[in-house]
């Protein structure tokens, strides 16, 4: 059975871009949205085994998605992978993809890359 | 103490006691001249009175030689009545004058507090007696004139008892003048006394005056003694504050340097805080849309891949979006002055982490890394992350300077700062004698073009090709190591090629407790 993953980012070309890189692997069955105030809503509906959560966004912060959606007993095995475009090298170099417990990704991300930490995510 | 305030000081006792010494040697000599003056009165009278006496028993003698002379020739008929009476007239005479004369005698003896009872009353006896016969005397003229035979026989009569009279008149009259002559010896006593006392007040003043002298003068000169040292000290002292202003004037002017380069350095930091803040607006805005376009030719070459031609542009692009990646991480390290995570660090596990980090960059370029580090570094407090930030940009900027072939030599001390070292201390931090870990990084590429040494660390300066640089890498880098309070600075080595020197300072303290719980 395939994993579910939501996407959740204010830029749907960039949604869409990633739901394209990770179908492409045929192991994920993808959501996107690009409304954080709909996302709750739309991961307590779909599910998700992981979500893609962009920092940044009008409306709603992703950290405060995710503060959320971890109340939820239902939702409480979901993996969150953070998505952030205020990133330096300084801090890739020191937080080594790990803020909190959470695992982040710096963008620009590459397509192998992501498939990469999508994947360690989900087996873990 | 000036000499103005002493001199009256030393001067006004002294003055003192030479006034009071002076009005007593004066005053015991006015003493002495009117006790003089008495005593010449008192002599003169004295003389006076011996002399009265003596005329007086000299009279007594020529009346009672003249009563002998009187009485023997009656008794021996030898002198007949004309004659007894012409000696008798004298006596009578005689005795007129001596009568004032031997009263005052009288009344002189009894007046003399010397006089004993006895000698009184002789006295008495002896002015009854003379008056008695005085008036015998008279008596007998009377009646010689009317029958010189009667008259001569009264007067034989009248004189048989002269001879106690004269005895006694001659024993007062003696007394009298011994007592006068006594009165005469104790006013010289007295005046002798008299001297010894002058002699004695005039010595006295004298010791007095010098004793006072000599304990002012002592005073005076423990006073002299004291204002020449505190003068001497103060003096001293004096050279001491000059010294110390001197310093002090050196250590303001350092600090007023270092004000101004300070301040330089705010008025840079606003700009970079602006920098900073459009950089992070920049970040946001410019990513979303890379990240499109990164997972876009992503896709694009994945399904385009097999066509070998169109490679090299996805490879192109890949790089360009990389570069612009680059720069605004770049900008946003340096425009964020973090807060440090400073953990007790081995400088030596930090240069090989990031010579672990920058190996993809060095190694194909053909470059050789020898490292030479001191085994017996102490650790330092520092962020082991930045300083690897720090190192990884300087290995990398070698590499750049390189190019190909070549080698990077990674060095790491520990030393006591020498005048020398501080040359290359290009932040003015640290002084002569602290000890600081060393860490050197030197290339044999292409050096820091001539006159642009002190512009490295400019942001936005950059020597390298236009795309190989964003000139923010050496100025995040100096931020980093300033924040450490230590020191980078980069220069040509003598051979060719550059050195960046870094110096951290050890905080003894710190070393001191690593040493403690390493050893238990």
């Amino acid at each position: 059975m395939k994993k579910r993953i939501l996407v959740v980012d204010d830029e749907p070309a960039f949604t869409r871009m990633i739901k394209l890189t990770l179908e492409q692997t045929e192991l994920y069955e993808i959501r996107t949205e690009n409304l954080g105030r709909n996302a709750i809503e739309a991961a307590r509906e779909f599910k998700p085994d992981l979500i893609l959560l962009d920092v940044l966004m009008p409306g709603m912060l992703g950290s405060e998605i995710a503060a959320e959606l971890e109340q939820d007993p239902e939702l409480s095995a979901v993996k969150y992978v953070f998505l952030t475009a205020v990133v330096s090298k300084g801090e890739e170099l020191r937080l080594a993809g790990h803020v909190g417990g959470h695992t982040f990704v710096a963008k620009p991300v590459g397509a192998d890359e992501l498939r990469r930490v999508v994947e360690e995510q989900l087996r873990r | 103490m000036s000499l103005s305030s002493f001199l009256p000081r030393f001067f006004a006792p002294a003055i003192i006691a030479v006034i009071l010494g002076t009005g007593m040697v004066a005053g015991s000599w006015l003493l002495l001249k009117s006790e003089l003056a008495g005593v010449a009165n008192h002599q003169n009278a004295d003389l006076n009175e011996a002399a009265r006496a003596t005329r007086l028993i000299e009279d007594l003698l020529v009346v009672q030689g003249l009563v002998a002379e009187a009485l023997e020739g009656a008794a021996s008929g030898q002198l007949d009545e004309e004659k007894v009476y012409t000696r008798h007239s004298r006596v009578v005479t005689q005795f007129a004058a001596m009568d004032g004369e031997l009263g005052r005698l009288i009344n002189a003896i009894q007046q003399r507090p010397d006089a004993a009872a006895a000698i009184r009353a002789e006295a008495e006896r002896t002015g009854h007696a003379f008056d008695r016969y005085r008036a015998v005397a008279m008596a007998a003229t009377d009646v010689a004139a009317v029958d010189t035979r009667t008259a001569r026989r009264n007067i034989v009569e009248t004189y048989r008892g002269f001879a106690d009279f004269f005895a006694s008149a001659r024993k007062i009259s003696d007394w009298y003048l011994s007592s006068v002559l006594r009165a005469e010896v104790q006013v010289q006593d007295t005046l002798d006394k008299v001297f010894t006392k002058v002699a004695w007040f005039s010595v006295a003043g004298i010791v007095f005056v010098l004793f006072v002298v000599y304990f002012v003068t002592r005073a005076q000169s423990a006073r002299l003694t004291e204002a020449y040292l505190h003068l001497k000290a103060s003096i001293a002292e004096r050279e001491r504050n000059e010294v110390m202003l001197q310093q002090e004037l050196v250590r303001h002017e350092k600090t007023a340097r270092e004000l101004l380069e300070a301040r330089i350095r705010l008025a840079e930091t606003d700009r970079l805080e602006a920098v900073g803040r459009l950089a992070a607006g920049v970040a946001h805005e410019v990513k979303n849309p890379l990240a499109i376009i990164r997972l876009g030719v992503d896709h694009l070459s994945e399904q385009f891949a097999r066509e070998s031609n169109q490679v090299a542009v996805f490879d192109d692009v890949h790089e360009a979006i990389n570069r612009a990646d680059n720069i605004i991480k770049d900008l946003l390290d340096f425009s964020r002055q973090k807060s440090l995570a400073r953990l007790p660090t081995r400088i030596n596990q930090v240069l090989d982490n990031a010579i672990h980090l920058a190996r993809y960059e060095i190694e194909p370029r053909n470059i050789d890394i020898v490292r030479s580090y001191d085994d017996s570094i102490p650790t330092i407090l520092v962020d082991p992350d930045l300083l690897a930030q720090v190192f990884i940009n300087l290995l990398l900027n070698a590499a750049q300077a390189i190019g190909r072939n070549g080698s990077i030599e990674v060095v790491a001390h520990s030393i006591c700062l020498s005048e020398r070292d501080l040359e290359r201390d290009e932040t003015g931090t640290f002084r002569i004698g602290e000890l600081v870990v060393t860490a050197e990084i030197r290339d044999n590429g292409s050096g820091v073009p001539p006159g642009q040494e002190k512009r490295l660390f400019e942001p936005f300066f950059t020597t390298k090709p236009m795309g190989e640089g964003t000139g923010l890498g050496l100025a995040v880098s100096r931020n980093i190591v300033i924040m450490h309070e230590g020191s980078i600075d980069i220069s040509n080595r003598p051979g060719g090629g550059a050195s960046a020197l870094l110096m951290f300072r050890v905080n003894r303290e710190h070393s001191a407790n690593e040493e403690a719980n390493t050893g238990s």
